[in-house]
């Protein structure tokens, strides 16, 4: 996935983005909110219950979820990962973007694990929140089904297959041929033997 | 084992976004940040219920809630700080919580003396909300500081160091 820091004069176009926004947090709700709308978002599905975003995803289409998954009392994290599952189509392959308060290890493989798309560490930032989304917009990652798992591939890294398994997918390489004989160098290293110059484009 | 199914469904974020018309990316940011200022008033004032309420729990101790239910509302009310705070610049506020977050949040297993440590993290909070501490830097650190230090006890008590 492309990561590139955000160009200040790009145009980007949020008016007819329709977005489900959740948080069980009153407040936490209305500051993602207000962030959306003054990106230019018009159509905003506000909600602080499962019940109440289950409804919407029942309702009408959805072009982006910007979510807490931490609902008191109720487990936001199943609910996103059954709407996944859902075959509820268009929504079901909904772009994810979850926001976490006090954020662990854990909770980030659960959300990986979920299907979300990015995940942002509160306090939110209204840069950081706004290249997330863009991120996801362009995200070029394929959607994968599997028995336990829908969601965006996982595996973008290209780290080859699980340790042990021979992989599941056509494209993948044996781990006897596919595992690296060096760790792979970083652009500067790769810099330091092409000897970069300036150039005017 | 069944088959991977890989595809790719349209992506409607994607074309409305690069959509004709919209608005400058340092625009957007903008706009976001003002619409923030406008409910900066009603989020803190939201903040101070918030560490109102953590303190009336921590002076009843679980007694009334019972202990697992008093905690785990604690620490809710510590990660909405965390986060809210840290929304409008309280950064030593967002701090501290974050501490709360880390004595009370799952997988802790808290003994009796959690109480004090959390009397400590109730009290600081109220003091980083003083508006004359929380614009002085050093005043924050201060508290801080002494924050880490009690959290440092009851960590290493709970873990049978102390």
């Amino acid at each position: 996935m492309s990561k590139r820091s955000l160009d200040p004069n790009r145009k980007v176009n949020l008016e007819n983005v329709t977005v489900l926004v959740m948080d069980g947090s009153s407040h936490g709700l209305e500051i993602l909110s207000q962030i959306l709308a003054g990106f230019g978002v018009r159509t905003l599905l506000r909600a602080s219950s499962l019940e109440e975003a289950r409804r919407f995803t029942e309702k009408a289409p959805i072009d982006l979820i910007v979510a807490d998954p931490d609902v008191p009392g109720e487990d936001g994290y199943d609910f996103l990962r059954d709407l996944r599952r859902s075959k509820r189509q268009p929504n079901c392959y909904v772009p994810i973007v979850l926001v976490t308060g006090h954020t662990r290890d854990s909770n980030i493989k659960r959300a990986r694990d979920i299907g979300a798309n990015m995940i942002v560490a509160k306090p939110v930032s209204s840069k950081v929140l706004f290249e997330r989304i863009l991120w996801v917009a362009a995200d070029p990652r394929p959607f994968v089904e599997l028995d336990h798992y829908v969601g965006p591939d996982r595996r973008f890294k290209f780290t080859g297959p699980p340790p042990g398994t021979d992989g599941r997918r056509e494209a993948d390489l044996p781990s006897v041929v596919g595992d690296a004989a060096a760790p792979n160098m970083s652009q500067s290293e790769v810099d330091t033997f092409m000897k970069p110059q300036k150039v005017s484009l | 084992m069944t088959g991977v199914k890989k595809f790719w469904p349209k992506n409607r974020l994607k074309e409305l976004v690069a959509a004709p018309g919209g608005i400058r990316a340092s625009d957007a940011v903008a706009r976001a940040e003002e619409r923030l200022e406008t409910i900066s008033e009603s989020c803190l004032a939201g903040i101070d219920a918030k560490i109102e309420e953590l303190s009336a729990l921590s002076v009843a101790r679980g007694v009334e809630a019972g202990g697992g239910q008093a905690i785990d509302r604690i620490y809710q009310l510590a990660n909405e700080i965390f986060a809210e705070g840290g929304a409008f610049g309280r950064v030593a506020l967002s701090t501290a919580a974050h501490s709360l977050c880390d004595l009370t949040g799952p997988g802790n297993e808290n003994d009796g003396g959690v109480w004090d440590a959390i009397e400590v993290h109730v009290q600081s909070m109220r003091v980083l909300r003083r508006s004359d501490v929380e614009t002085s830097d050093q005043m924050c650190r201060a508290v801080l500081d002494g924050l880490r230090a009690v959290s440092k006890r009851s960590h290493d008590r709970t873990a049978g160091h102390g």
